[in-house]
């Protein structure tokens, strides 16, 4: 009887014990915050997360430095009080790298080379947003905290271009669309899982890196835009707008993030320069970019000053500032077409300049729709007409980008066009441009100053050094 | 491996969006120990209508888990790791009694507490001399929570007025108090001392009891204060009619100053002087975000907490209609903010600004204070 009992007992405990340690796992699994990760919902987050650095980062920083809009109330940060936000910084390496490397690594793993190609080109496209506003910067050692490198070495902005171009090169020849989707097929929140079209935004990407480094490596960048220009079947680049990179947001949680800003505080309104120019032009997208006021003209507000009411400077349009859906562009035809023109006139690839040039600003035109008269119109006003001049190329790159600022302030930093000068109420003197560059936010200082490269001294928070691919003389 | 987030509350479009969390994965951690030694006792007197419970404690927390902040270049913004040691030592004071215990039936019974705690960063990893908890406020050298070695855990840090060695703020040619290149402490979060006090009076089925806590000490980094003071929205940026006459800050010129105060047209070197310089309020004010001390509430506090009263329905009564107990009670809780510091001329509820979370401990910002509740309440037991 007793060592029944005790018999019975000891099953009793072993199948506690086995059924305790069967589902240990289990029980020690929070189910809210998984470690292994669907890769396509990993992938999609990567996608809208670039997005992200679209808001107002960019509505208070480059978007001023190019003249096409201002703070004005706060101007504090238009005239460079302050150091520049760290979201750009923060946001590519915390968010963008992590997960981007988590999907390559998973992507490699499964074999989905798609998957791979796509997410190539995102890390890309942001890690080229970052060596743009900052130079020198981690990147080969970048977003590998969980393989254990908390303190990233810094490399050269030539160091981290020429490796962007080769992972684009990678990129290109990863993405088949016979080949398998994988997470591509339902998570593709850019593309739908048309690999057609991520080539094209490879390719076009770039090209933008390539035109970039022209100033300062003319012959690499000569060779790579050939390359890509010369064999169109092997490289296809964005084609119509229909082939844009865009996100478009779903509302209610998620707002588009220009106007998420515009709910909090908005002081901002068209600044001075894009709004002469459009004026000057006759440009028809004026009416789209801008509201009138009161008198029903448009007048955008000098970088720096502050308005004098509510309603004495024209305001944003609506399509931007009030427009939850979105979409956020990362990457337009209308670029590529300027891109091409650039080329043409400097010889890196056969055809008329003219034509690439007129297709770009009708491009642009057609986003809002404008009707071909009124292009044709445009095309033919006294300023807008081909004169042969590279620079003419360039602005209208300038007007085209509004709403990409990142990549307006780039352009205008390597092309001098238009010529700006800094904030009028600047509190800093000494300056005869604006911003050359963001100063490396205080908490990277303080926890990887170690690594930063000793030659760089910040001036300003906004001026520090020209990049490697900024080649200006004679600016301050 | 990384562990992940759901990004939001709902999905995008369609799509659950994923995320990897800012925290890194924590490896080769090792146990917190903690070496406590605890001395108390329970003492009763006049026949247990007294009692006083004491108790102290010194606990040395070795391995301590603690957030170390990493470069965001990594990937991620924390890293979980055995980063420290921690000593806490501190006294538990509770003293009840029976004040008042009637042939009549009328009872008053009074319950203190009180307790101290002060901690001490001991030891940090490697050669680390401080943590930075979180930013509070712009960026990091502006304001933010910090706990530095060898001293308490929770020090407010960030820009402050410049002063001198007799402690005299510092202002330049303009009468503008000067920054201070490198942050300082501004202040501890912890609080000196908490405690509350409950008396209960009761007579026949009546009875009314009454919390008050209080705390002394705890500082409290107000965003309410920085920018109600920048935007001149608070009493203090117009008392003694400096909104209309301007005011001279109570300060002397920094070293270096160059002024014509003697008024024989040269400027002259006056470091060190009292100064004379009168500036407009909102032109001391518009400053003022600089100056972290200014924005540094002083969390003391005696608050009325709780009141109730309630009522015993006569048993009599209640046999009749088939209950065995029944009580009405009307109860109100937060009722009111009895004392706050001057410093508090925000006029916040210090408590509001612990955040619940450690990141939270010691901020406040523009935060609801707790809301006043009035209530009925009917006990039934059948």
């Amino acid at each position: 009887m007793r060592t029944k009992i005790i018999t019975a007992l000891f099953f009793i405990a072993m199948f506690f014990v086995s059924s305790c340690t069967k589902n240990f796992e289990e029980i020690n699994t929070d189910p809210n915050n998984p470690s292994e990760a669907p890769l396509g919902n990993v992938f999609a987050y990567v996608i809208k997360d670039i997005t992200a650095r679209f808001g107002s980062a960019e509505m208070l920083h480059p978007a001023s430095y190019v003249g096409h809009i201002t703070k004005g109330f706060y101007t504090d940060v238009s005239n460079y009080i302050g150091p520049p936000s760290a979201s750009l910084w923060n946001g590519t390496y915390r968010v963008t790298m992590s997960n981007a490397n988590f999907v390559l690594r998973g992507a490699e793993e499964e074999g989905y080379n798609n998957l791979r190609g796509a997410t190539l080109v995102l890390k890309a496209y942001a890690m080229q947003m970052v060596t743009d506003a900052y130079g020198q910067a981690p990147y080969f050692e970048a977003g590998l905290g969980s393989e254990g490198i908390i303190t990233p070495s810094y490399d050269t902005e030539k160091e981290i271009y020429y490796d962007l171009l080769q992972q684009l090169e990678y990129a290109n020849e990863l993405l088949v669309d016979t080949a398998i989707l994988g997470p591509l097929e339902f998570n593709d929140i850019l593309y739908n899982g048309n690999i057609e079209q991520w080539k094209k935004f490879c390719n076009s990407l770039h090209l933008r890196l390539a035109i970039r480094i022209s100033n300062i490596d003319e012959s690499t960048a000569s060779a790579e835009i050939s390359k890509i220009l010369n064999d169109p079947v092997k490289y296809p680049i964005l084609e119509s707008n229909s082939d844009n990179a865009l996100l478009a947001y779903p509302g209610g949680e998620w707002v588009e993030p220009w106007t998420q800003y515009h709910k909090s505080i908005n002081d901002n309104r068209m600044a001075k320069p894009l709004v002469d120019t459009l004026l000057n032009y006759a440009d028809p997208r004026l009416a789209f970019y801008a509201d009138t006021i009161d008198d029903g003209t448009y007048k955008g507000l000098e970088v720096g000053a502050q308005y004098t009411h509510l309603r004495s400077h024209s305001k944003i349009d609506a399509l931007f500032v009030e427009n939850e859906l979105g979409p956020v562009f990362l990457m337009k035809y209308a670029e590529v077409e300027f891109i091409k023109a650039e080329a043409m006139m400097r010889g890196f690839a056969g055809g008329v300049a003219q034509d690439a040039y007129e297709a770009g600003i009708t491009a642009s035109c057609e986003e809002y729709g404008i009707s071909s008269d009124d292009i044709t119109t445009y095309l033919e006003g006294p300023e807008v007409v081909w004169a042969d001049d590279i620079n003419q190329i360039y602005l209208q790159k300038w007007i085209s980008l509004f709403r990409q600022s990142w990549e307006a302030w780039a352009e205008m930093r390597r092309t001098d066009i238009p010529k700006l000068s800094p904030a009028v109420n600047s509190s800093v003197s000494g300056h005869n441009r604006p911003p050359f560059r963001f100063s490396y936010p205080d908490l990277e200082v303080k926890l990887n100053g170690a690594n930063i490269p000793a030659a760089v001294v910040e001036d300003d928070h906004y001026w520090g050094y020209q990049i490697w691919w900024d080649t200006r003389t004679g600016v301050q | 491996m990384p562990v992940f987030y759901p990004m939001g509350e709902t999905t995008f479009g369609n799509i659950n969006l994923f995320g990897v969390q800012a925290t890194l994965p924590t490896y080769n951690l090792k146990p917190e120990m903690t070496n406590s030694i605890e001395i108390g006792g329970d003492f009763k007197f006049f026949m247990n209508r007294l009692g006083i419970d004491l108790t102290y404690y010194n606990a040395l927390t070795k391995n301590q888990l603690l957030d170390v902040d990493v470069p965001t270049s990594s990937g991620f913004s924390v890293w979980m790791k055995n980063a420290g040691s921690i000593l806490n030592k501190g006294v538990e004071l509770q003293i009840y009694g029976s004040v008042i215990q009637s042939e009549k039936g009328f009872n008053w019974d009074a319950m203190l507490n009180w307790s101290t705690n002060k901690n001490k960063i001991t030891e940090l990893e490697g050669d680390m001399e401080e943590l930075h908890i979180t930013t509070m406020y712009g960026n990091y050298s502006e304001v933010s929570l910090m706990a530095f070695l060898d001293d308490e855990w929770g020090a407010i840090y960030g820009s402050n007025m410049e002063k001198n060695d007799a402690g005299v703020v510092l202002v330049d040619e303009d009468g503008v108090p000067i920054q201070t290149t490198d942050p300082e402490i501004l202040g501890y979060v912890n609080p000196d001392w908490i405690g509350g006090l409950r008396n209960t009076f009761s007579f026949k089925g009546i009875t009314l009891s009454a919390l008050i806590d209080f705390r002394k000490g705890g500082d409290v980094f107000s965003w309410t204060k920085a920018v109600g003071q920048h935007a001149g929205i608070l009493q203090s940026t117009v008392d003694d009619g400096i909104r209309e006459d301007g005011m001279i800050v109570d300060a002397v010129y920094a070293e270096g100053t160059m002024l014509d105060l003697d008024g024989d047209g040269t400027a002259e070197d006056v470091s060190g002087l009292a100064n004379q310089t009168r500036i407009s309020a909102s032109d001391y004010w518009r400053e003022s975000r600089n100056w972290g001390e200014l924005s540094i509430v002083d969390g003391s506090f005696i608050k009325l907490r709780e009141i109730v009263i309630s009522y015993n329905l006569p048993l009599s009564f209640i046999t009749k209609i088939g209950l065995q107990n029944a009580s009405v009670s009307v109860y109100g809780r937060n009722l009111a903010l009895l004392y706050t510091h001057k410093s508090n001329d925000v006029h916040i509820d210090p408590e509001v600004s612990s955040g619940g979370t450690v990141s939270g401990s010691g901020m406040e910002s523009y935060q609801l204070p707790p809301s006043r509740t009035i209530g009925i309440k009917l006990n039934v037991k059948f």
